[in-house]
């Protein structure tokens, strides 16, 4: 006998597996949402239509079973596979249209719930006659489930013979069985089938259920798997797990949820970018996001924001987080790939991991109309300790500096700061039926920052419509979404000079300036000591980001067990950024100016496979995928600035005519790249305990050299389901157990464009003719490299899952060896050559050794009280090895004075951000700073710190108790060191002696005004912080009579609640983007916008 | 109802039809066409013109060169000018990671390719007048390139024009091959190239070529003879004569010595120089954006604003030695000229004490409010705001558009110099007579009194090279002949080691390439 509800052993079985899912995750969510509600019964009289020509009676079955919520259950050999019936119904019932198919036959059939059990009724009767068994009896027994309660309608089946019946609504059954001893299999939906010999007495079967069945389906790249199944390290979220707050883009909404991913924002401003980290830094240049596939689309992650305007000493923008346009309200799921053999599938894109993103869907079943929305209230934590007028007048006074008092007694932070007000709102329709569905959602978000005239406001649409066709055989996917971001930004800055941008004016300027002249206009000192009300105000910054991600996808049912899907996905985006400057700012040097840049990109993407499913016997069980994909990237960039502009009373760039036009700057810029991918996949299960994947990709790049086009990509992996074995069944133990085991190879291919080939272009020219006219020159512009190719990682990955006291607790533990060859480095070139620097691969290899625990408890599980917990824990070790260059400077700081010399050097036995310098052991008598100093008094200079924490945790509980429900989030980060920049310059006295603020600790440090400003280990902090990150507290009302509302929640929510740090800065999440020949720095603390501490009141209505 | 299946999943698969991932660049200009017309030979040669402008460059071959020397230094001043690479290139304790050497070594390189990469398409093109004759323009920079390497690094890496795989380990000269490299290039172009006025202002002209060879000739004795004295090397006194003979005499174009040495260095010196006696001049003009070294913005200080300079444009930054202004008579007309000082507030040349606006009123410090009043005297780890003798040689214009970046044409060579080198040969060559009638046409030139014969030394040659010459990029090269490079002198007390001549190979060269080796002295690359 074969039970048809195990969706692997079925030749139908992935569309049948999905669609059992989406029915339990459906009757899971509608038990959830009406609590009270019996389950509707699966009527009899359901009426389908069917059309079917000359198939067999087994083929018809699969058709009514797409059709309806029924199952079939039936043995192989009771069909005849040789008859074929064709049939033509409208509107008919399931029972009219199975008589139809079956006369003629020995078949029968009988209704049990949501099966249909069949059986030969002739076979049955002969058995019954052959057998010489006099005395059928009868049994009598009780089905429940592990929570002992009563399971009604599972099917009873004597072994052997179609004879059968279903327990009635207690759980209750009686049956005829040839004799005793007889062999009884009980099945049901969501339970794994139990088989027991008949006896007299009355048997008690408690079904157990099916994890497997009940297991989480998990995105994986070109598909998607049970997590039972997985051999991988993959890490997947649902909605309930996400974070809550105020939630911008999905990387907020995994932040601190998942072992080895390291999320870190570049600051509080609404929307800002974020680095992510999977497992660790591998690379010595920037591209080290992961890669993010949206619904099968591969992102160009390129942040999109054109430039602002060049200011002086205000330094180049942070970035905005390039994820912003997707509702978070949108998203279902989010899966992270992390070790190669989760990842290799994505080839020359996959060694930093791969984020999937998986967007909500429609659901067969009632319109589901949704709405969420939320206001929330922002505020700065806490102030930067600067001195007020008072305390600065004393100051100067006691160290004899010239007075410098103008009389005020301004705090220019709260001159810059407010608390800011947000709010959001989402907007669902859903539902579908048998063939189609949808879903369609509207979201509007108005964020305003903590600074003044900053924050975002975002409009977006998503609409997902699934449809079947040509006998259900293709399906046609529709995925569509459009997104208007609107930033408003300040002139603040990651870098800077000794200007400073908006938020170093305000430490730094003298707090006895008033903000305005008696006039009304605004103090200003000079270009270099600015007003930051007056920059704020007499700055417009706003960019329009537009963005367009589209897909559609065909798959079709070729033939049984065989199917093809063709995607094609088109990802526009443009964005125009607009930023006018006043002529009254002291730092104008031509008046006010004008600057619009823009940014488009293309993304466009065509990518076909196959995938097969066989058996060789029910030990064997295989998937196969193989594909092709082609994606196509089209950045292009232009813009100009500018100047001569004497008013502002109309908005400048609406007649620039009113400025220098005729010499306007402008500039362009495009890069056009290819990407052409084969790829496949061999799924091996060997008797559902021991799983096998080997995986395959060539990944072709127009940015690899002529000599290495493409780049080869295997991983293999195994898992010992070892919770399937007997002997540790016996123990009792473990609900669950699985070792994985897994090794492979990845690429990483966000290179810089045009580095692989010579080019000929324009240099700067000179003048040839003895006059006033130039002639442009035409040379070698870069040092080609046609060996350029992708950086290459090498993973092995351990890990074991866990499920004990009945999968109360259960858990992840992975170990991972990473080592990253062929480094990307811009290093220096074989001179002579065109430049000094080449892009090359350097033969050295970044190691990351790792280990991530993830554990999951429910604490107390009761009808009314519900508490669980959960906590992960990652610890990577990251170090250079084999590098024969000289040390690599990069990080230098911002400011005066300090910009020459590095902050970090990337050395040799050292792990990636390690700071390198003096060490500062106080200062002397006359107020200079000492240094530790070698034998012969040589300042020493090494390693004082690194940015890369030993390790981080993160721990969250959630606790409902009737209708109250509250969750905690707590993020750590422990052992990593952050060069407070901005302390380097405002916790210091160098800078008051011209008339800088500073801080109490600094005028209490006994440094001399005459001090040299030096880099060292005085402004090395520790940068470990324990955060509150969310704490939500809400309430869901019983709406047992009400009608129309299914559910109902409000919620009260606090984001960035409680910091707990030594760092004196605004935040020790600290982000500042400081490259160097592209090595980037981390563990900078710069003016970064700070974090805001948000609280938010939200309400959830579902209609 | 198959066949539709098949047909749709061809057409799907049709759409993505393989490419062959050529990466398309469109926003660079496509070679070949260019490369191949005639016609636009100029923008080829144009490139090798613009390095001359690097030979100026403040981030490498100019600061390096001068900040070695007495004549520069950038002292640290509290939170200013803080980098340990400036520091240690003052006080002789530069080593292969110092960044302005590094960028030094990878200016002239890039020079010398950019060269090569001209030569290397001018040669397939079809040999008219205009094309060799800017082949040989382009092989006078390239000499001048491997002149730089080889004065300051001894030893470089070559390729030839045709070698144009840059993956390739490239041959390694030392300075004997450099040297006979460089004259044999030399004497190859001197007979075909044209005299000043044959080709436009600013470009190579005969006499150029003859001077740099006249230079090579004149520290033949260092580059062949041992350190710090180089009394062992060969002189090639009569030959660097004869080449100045060349000059001097009118034989390779027509130039005269300056009646107006400051004339020679304002802003707009184009017109003067070509008139008088500039043998090369590189060319500096705002306008169409090729602005050069920000002489004005460098050295003042942020309170001596004035005309279009605004306060922002200053970075007090450099000054001069008392070392070097203890060499100068300081009535001397080339050490100050009052021509400007009501426009500017400042005299041209060597700013020392209480310095004014342009209104009269004594300036103070930006940092305290002191009297602005600059001292000989500062320290190299941590000047104040004023300590530091200053230095106005190219003079601004106080009205231009462009107050970050001077409009002056660099004086390269001069007539001046060909004088001075001659009688330094004459001198070497124990023909003092003939030294002093050419250092006295140039101190008479200048409005200064003449040497007696009794008073003529080596040292006065040196001097009087200075006086000319300051901030002009010749000084370490100078100290070198005259064995003064090693002396302590103010702010460095020890004598250096002489292998300290020649600037360290820098580590990024071994990084590229591991057939570098080190120069002698300096820590082996391993």
């Amino acid at each position: 006998m074969k039970n048809n509800a195990s969706p692997h052993m079925d030749t139908a079985r992935i569309y049948h597996s999905l669609r059992i899912f989406s029915i339990l995750i459906s009757i899971f969510l509608f038990a959830g949402i009406v609590s009270a509600k019996p389950a509707v019964p699966y009527s009899q009289q359901t009426r389908i239509s069917l059309t079917v020509k000359n198939k067999d009676i087994q083929e018809v079955f699969r058709e009514i079973e797409k059709k309806s919520q029924f199952i079939f259950i039936f043995n192989d050999n009771v069909i005849d596979s040789k008859k074929k019936v064709s049939i033509s119904v409208k509107n008919e019932t399931v029972e009219t249209i199975l008589k139809q198919v079956l006369e003629g036959t020995d078949i029968s059939y009988k209704f049990s719930d949501r099966q249909i059990i069949v059986f030969n009724s002739k076979s049955e009767k002969k058995e019954n006659g052959r057998v010489d068994n006099p005395a059928p009896t009868s049994v009598n027994g009780i089905v429940i489930d592990e929570a002992n309660q009563p399971l009604a309608g599972v099917t009873v089946i004597v072994k052997g013979t179609g004879t059968g019946t279903v327990s009635d609504i207690n759980g209750q059954f009686s049956l005829k069985v040839p004799q005793l001893d007889a062999a009884l299999t009980f099945s049901y939906i969501g339970y794994k089938p139990q088989t027991i010999k008949a006896t007299k007495e009355t048997l008690k079967i408690v079904l157990a259920d099916d994890t497997q069945l009940m297991d989480e389906v998990v995105v994986i790249g070109y598909g998607v798997q049970k997590k039972s199944d997985l051999t991988g390290a993959v890490s997947s979220l649902k909605e309930k797990d996400f974070n809550k707050g105020v939630l911008t883009s999905p990387t907020d909404m995994i932040q601190g949820r998942i072992p080895g991913v390291n999320i870190t924002t570049n600051g509080g401003e609404p929307g800002a970018g974020v680095s992510v980290r999977v497992r660790g830094a591998n690379s010595i240049r920037s591209g080290q996001e992961p890669l993010y596939v949206v619904d099968g689309i591969p992102l160009d992650i390129t942040d999109v924001q054109p430039a602002g305007a060049s200011t002086a000493g205000v330094g180049s923008s942070s970035t905005k987080n390039p994820l912003n346009f997707l509702n978070p309200d949108d998203i279902e799921s989010i899966d992270v790939l992390k070790d190669a053999s989760a990842t290799a599938i994505y080839g020359s894109r996959g060694a930093n991991g791969v984020v999937i993103v998986t967007t909500k869907k429609g659901k067969e079943g009632k319109t589901n109309v949704s709405y969420s929305a939320y206001a929330g209230i922002s505020e700065l934590p806490s102030k930067y300790p600067v001195l007020n007028a008072s305390q600065y007048n004393a100051a100067r006074a006691t160290l004899g500096l010239a007075a410098a008092n103008l009389g005020s007694n301004t705090d220019w932070q709260d001159q810059i700061f407010r608390t800011a007000y947000s709010q959001n709102h989402s907007l669902s329709l859903s539902g579908g039926n048998k063939n189609s569905n949808y879903r369609a959602s509207l979201n509007y978000m108005d964020q305003d920052g903590i600074i003044l005239k900053t924050g975002m406001k975002k409009y977006s649409g998503r609409l997902n419509v699934s449809t079947k066709t040509l006998n259900d055989r293709l399906t046609i996917d529709v995925g569509l979404t459009a997104a208007r971001t609107n930033d408003q930004r300040a002139p603040l800055g990651e870098s800077g000079g000794v200007e400073g941008d908006l938020l170093l004016s305000a430490l730094k300027l003298n707090p006895t300036y008033p903000v305005y002249n008696a006039d009304g206009t605004y103090y200003q000192v000079s270009d270099q000591v600015r007003n930051p009300v007056a920059m704020i105000n007499l700055t417009n910054d706003n960019t329009q980001t537009d963005r367009i991600l589209g897909n559609i996808s065909a798959t079709l049912n070729i033939m049984k067990r065989l199917n093809y899907k063709a995607n094609m996905s088109v990802d526009q985006s443009k964005a125009t950024r607009k930023v006018t400057q006043d002529a009254q700012l002291s730092y104008m040097t031509d008046k006010g100016t004008a600057t619009i840049n823009n940014v488009e990109l293309g993304n466009s993407m065509i990518e076909n496979y196959l995938t097969y499913d066989f058996k060789l016997s029910n030990a064997h069980k295989f998937n196969l995928l193989a594909g092709q994909s082609y994606q196509k990237f089209r950045i292009y960039s232009y813009g100009m600035t500018e100047t001569g502009f004497a008013k502002s009373t109309v908005d400048n760039l609406n007649e620039l005519l009113l400025g220098k036009s005729t010499q306007a700057v402008v500039s362009s810029d495009i890069t056009v790249n290819e990407l052409q991918s084969f790829f496949g996949r061999v799924n091996y299960n060997l008797l559902d305990k021991y799983l096998f994947t080997v995986n395959f990709r060539a990944d072709g790049s127009t940015k690899f050299g002529s000599n290495n086009k493409y780049g080869y990509f295997p991983s293999a992996a195994a898992a010992w389901r070892m919770s399937e074995e007997n002997f540790i069944k016996q123990l009792d133990v473990f609900s669950n157990l699985k070792m994985r085991l897994g090794a492979g190879i990845t690429g990483n291919q966000e290179i810089t464009s045009k580095i692989a080939s010579e080019s000929l272009g324009t240099v700067t020219g000179a003048v040839l003719n003895g006059g006033s006219t130039i002639t442009p020159g035409y040379t070698l512009i870069r040092t080609p490299n046609p060996d350029i190719k992708w950086e290459k990682t090498t993973q092995y990955n351990w890990g074991v899952d866990f499920g004990v006291l009945k999968g109360r607790l259960s858990g992840t533990v992975d170990l991972f060896y990473k080592n990253t060859t062929d480094v990307q480095m811009y290093t220096a070139a074989i001179m002579p050559t065109p430049s000094a620097m080449v892009w090359t691969n350097k033969d050295l290899n970044i190691i990351n050794k790792g280990l991530e625990i993830a554990l999951n408890g429910v604490i107390i599980d009761t009808k009314d009280f519900n508490w669980s917990a959960n906590i992960n824990f990652s610890k990577v070790d990251n170090k250079v090895e084999n590098m024969t260059i000289s040390k690599l400077p990069t990080g230098y700081p911002s400011g005066p004075g300090i910009t020459g010399t590095p902050s970090q050097y990337i050395v040799n036995n050292e792990s990636l951000g390690t700071f390198w310098g003096k060490t500062f052991l106080g200062f002397d008598a006359a107020g200079k700073s000492i240094f530790a100093k070698d034998a012969n008094g040589v300042d020493i200079e090494g390693v004082i710190g690194n940015a890369l924490p030993d390790f981080t945790y993160n721990f969250g509980t959630n606790v409902s108790w009737k209708q109250f429900d509250l969750s905690l989030n707590f993020n750590g980060v422990q052992g990593n060191d952050v060069y407070n920049n901005l302390a380097n310059i405002m916790d210091q006295m160098t800078m008051f002696g011209s008339g800088w603020n500073t801080t109490a600790t600094a005028v209490a440090s006994g440094e001399a005004t005459s001090n040299v400003l030096n880099y060292s280990s005085r402004f090395i902090e520790d940068g470990s912080y324990l955060r509150l990150s969310n704490a939500t507290f809400g309430y869901t009302f019983k709406l047992a009579n009400q009608k129309y509302i299914n559910r109902l929640r409000v919620y009260v929510s606090g984001t960035n609640l409680l910091t707990f740090t030594k760092y004196t800065g605004y935040d020790p999440e600290v982000n500042a983007t400081r490259y160097s020949n592209g090595v980037p720095a981390m563990g900078i603390g710069w003016t970064s916008y700070p974090k805001a501490r948000t609280f938010t009141v939200g309400v959830n209505v579902e209609l | 109802m198959k066949k539709i299946y098949i047909f749709l999943a061809f057409l799907l698969l049709g759409t993505a039809a393989c490419t062959d991932l050529k990466e398309e660049v469109l926003d660079e200009v496509n070679g070949s066409s260019i490369t191949s017309d005639t016609t636009n030979v100029d923008m080829l040669v144009a490139p090798t013109y613009a390095f001359l402008r690097d030979l100026q460059s403040r981030g490498a071959g100019w600061l390096a060169q001068e900040t070695c020397t007495d004549e520069v230094v950038f002292p640290t001043r509290g939170a200013n000018w803080n980098s340990a690479d400036y520091r240690t290139i003052f006080t002789h304790d530069y080593t292969a990671s110092n960044g302005y050497i590094k960028n030094t070594w990878n200016s002239y390189l890039i020079g010398f390719t950019r060269c090569n990469v001209a030569l290397y398409y001018m040669q397939k093109l079809t040999q008219t007048d205009k094309v060799k004759q800017y082949i040989a323009e382009v092989r006078f920079i390239r000499a001048l390139a491997m002149y730089q390497l080889n004065d300051c690094f001894g030893q470089m890496p070559y390729r030839e024009y045709d070698e144009y795989d840059y993956s390739k380990i490239p041959q390694h000269l030392n300075r004997a091959q450099i040297v006979e490299k460089m004259i044999s290039d030399l004497n190859d172009i001197i007979p075909t190239m044209k005299v000043k006025g044959a080709v436009p202002y600013g470009r190579i002209t005969k006499a150029a070529a003859q001077l740099l060879l006249a230079k090579i000739y004149l520290n033949y004795q260092v580059y062949t003879g041992t350190a710090p004295a180089f009394s062992d090397g060969t002189g090639k006194w009569a030959e660097t004569i004869s080449l100045c003979d060349d000059i001097i005499n009118g034989k390779s174009g027509s130039y005269v010595l300056a009646d107006d040495f400051w004339k020679l260095y304002l802003s707009d010196n184009a017109t003067y120089s070509d008139q008088t006696e500039t043998i090369l001049p590189i060319i500096y003009d705002s306008k169409i954006g090729i602005g050069g070294i920000p002489w004005i913005n460098m050295t003042l200080d942020y309170n001596q604003f004035f005309g279009t300079y605004l306060s922002s444009n200053m970075w007090n930054g450099c000054c001069t030695t008392p070392t070097f202004v203890a060499t100068w008579n300081q009535t001397d007309p080339r050490f100050k000229d009052n021509r400007m000082k009501s426009s500017t507030g400042f005299n041209l040349g060597f700013l020392i004490g209480q310095q004014y606006s342009p209104a009269g009123v004594a300036l103070v410090t930006k940092d305290g409010g002191r009297p602005l009043n600059f001292t000989t005297d500062f320290s190299n780890n941590n000047s104040l705001e004023e300590q530091g003798v200053r230095v106005v040689k190219y003079a601004p214009n106080p009205t231009t558009a462009y107050p970050g970046a001077s409009e002056n044409d660099f004086q390269y060579y001069r007539l001046t110099d060909a004088y001075l080198m001659r009688a330094e040969a004459k001198f070497r060559n124990n023909d003092v007579n003939g030294a002093l009638t050419d250092i006295n046409t140039i101190r008479v030139k200048r409005g200064v009194a003449a040497y007696a014969l009794s008073e003529l030394t080596l040292d006065k040659i040196l001097n009087e090279r200075g006086y000319e010459f300051y901030w002009d990029n010749c000084r370490r090269n100078d100290l070198i002949r005259f064995n003064k490079y090693c002396d302590a002198r103010y702010e460095k007390t020890t004598v250096t080691p002489a292998y300290k001549i020649l600037f360290p190979i820098p580590l990024t060269a071994y990084d590229a390439d591991r057939n570098m080796i080190q120069n002698p002295g300096y820590p082996a690359f391993q």
